[in-house]
């Protein structure tokens, strides 16, 4: 079997308690905790939901403060875990925005409404940092696509309050309800399901965002390979050229 | 939709997109490390080169 060059003993650790702690999530969410008084069954989504929302909102903050890091310090490390935590919030920002709709079509009979100030701005919110990995892909040199970067991950954290309190601020314009966790109406079970469900999430979050890293800094290690590659074969190429001009006029007799 | 489906569909769509995206980790991976020296496979062990003066800097 290949070794896994992007696993360690941390990452092994944290897989194993991710999946120990999925099971649990599962078994409490799924099977014992009771339904809502209002939305029956449908309350088990919140265990996927809340704890996606928490992610994104991770992956955005350690990208912010990993961007700030690299303009700090030119660390070519933070750059790349920065990529990784904002890159992972992403993708969980669409499952986020996705089991939303999924919740809301049963709950207030739409999967999504363009008035809803909590839903916009969660898009809103994801978009910005799809941006930010589009500037990524761009072919630029490292360290200008690395700043630029870092500034749009910094930037687009001013949208995190938005996000979370447009259901204070603007809460006629919003179907979603107010923050599930702080309002202390949910009940025991359901409350120790849901820090559960949140604190997996963040580990696998750790798990994720490792994993990814160690592949970024492969592909770059890929790209300097590469180019260090290209440069020697080009010197050697510059210097059987010079062997070639300095022998050539003696093979023919014709110094010049 | 019924309930238990979206409850089952929000559940799959969470587990399996996080899922799938830890198995492409890995998988690239693996397939990069094949085209890296076993050296520079990890920042805090890798030298890099600086292909502008040639000289070594530390990750």
């Amino acid at each position: 079997m290949t070794p896994n060059p992007t696993s360690s003993s941390t990452t092994r650790n944290l897989g194993i308690v991710t999946i120990l702690g999925l099971g649990l999530v599962v078994l409490l969410g799924g099977f014992l905790t009771e339904p809502d008084d209002l939305m029956g069954d449908l309350v088990r989504i919140m265990y996927v939901h809340v704890p996606a929302a928490i992610m994104t909102y991770t992956g955005f903050v350690v990208g912010a403060i990993a961007s700030g890091f690299y303009l700090w310090k030119r660390s070519e490390f933070a750059d790349l875990v920065a990529h990784a935590a904002i890159e992972i919030g992403v993708i969980s920002g669409v499952l986020l925005i996705l089991t939303g709709a999924i919740w809301g079509e049963p709950t207030w009979g739409t999967y999504w409404s363009w008035q809803d100030v909590r839903l916009v701005s969660t898009l809103v919110l994801v978009l910005l940092y799809v941006g930010y990995l589009a500037i990524r892909q761009l072919p630029v040199d490292h360290h200008v696509r690395a700043r630029r970067s870092a500034v749009i991950a910094i930037a687009s954290t001013i949208m995190i309050p938005i996000v979370r309190y447009s259901v204070t601020w603007w809460s006629n314009r919003t179907l979603h309800q107010e923050a599930s966790l702080t309002d202390g109406k949910l009940e025991d079970l359901t409350l120790f399901t849901l820090m559960v469900a949140i604190v997996i999430g963040l580990v696998a979050f750790a798990w994720l965002t490792i994993h990814r890293f160690r592949v970024l800094w492969l592909e770059q290690q890929v790209d300097n390979v590469g180019l260090a590659g290209a440069i020697a074969e080009r010197r050697a190429e510059a210097s059987t050229g010079v062997e070639a001009a300095v022998t050539a006029p003696s093979a023919n007799g014709d110094p010049s | 939709m019924s309930d238990l489906v979206a409850i089952l569909l929000a559940w799959a769509l969470v587990i399996g997109g996080l899922g799938a995206y830890g198995l492409w980790t890995i998988t690239r991976g693996k397939a990069l490390a094949k085209l890296v020296p076993e050296d520079r496979q990890r920042w805090m062990t890798t030298e890099t080169t600086n292909t502008e003066t040639g000289k070594g800097e530390s990750a």
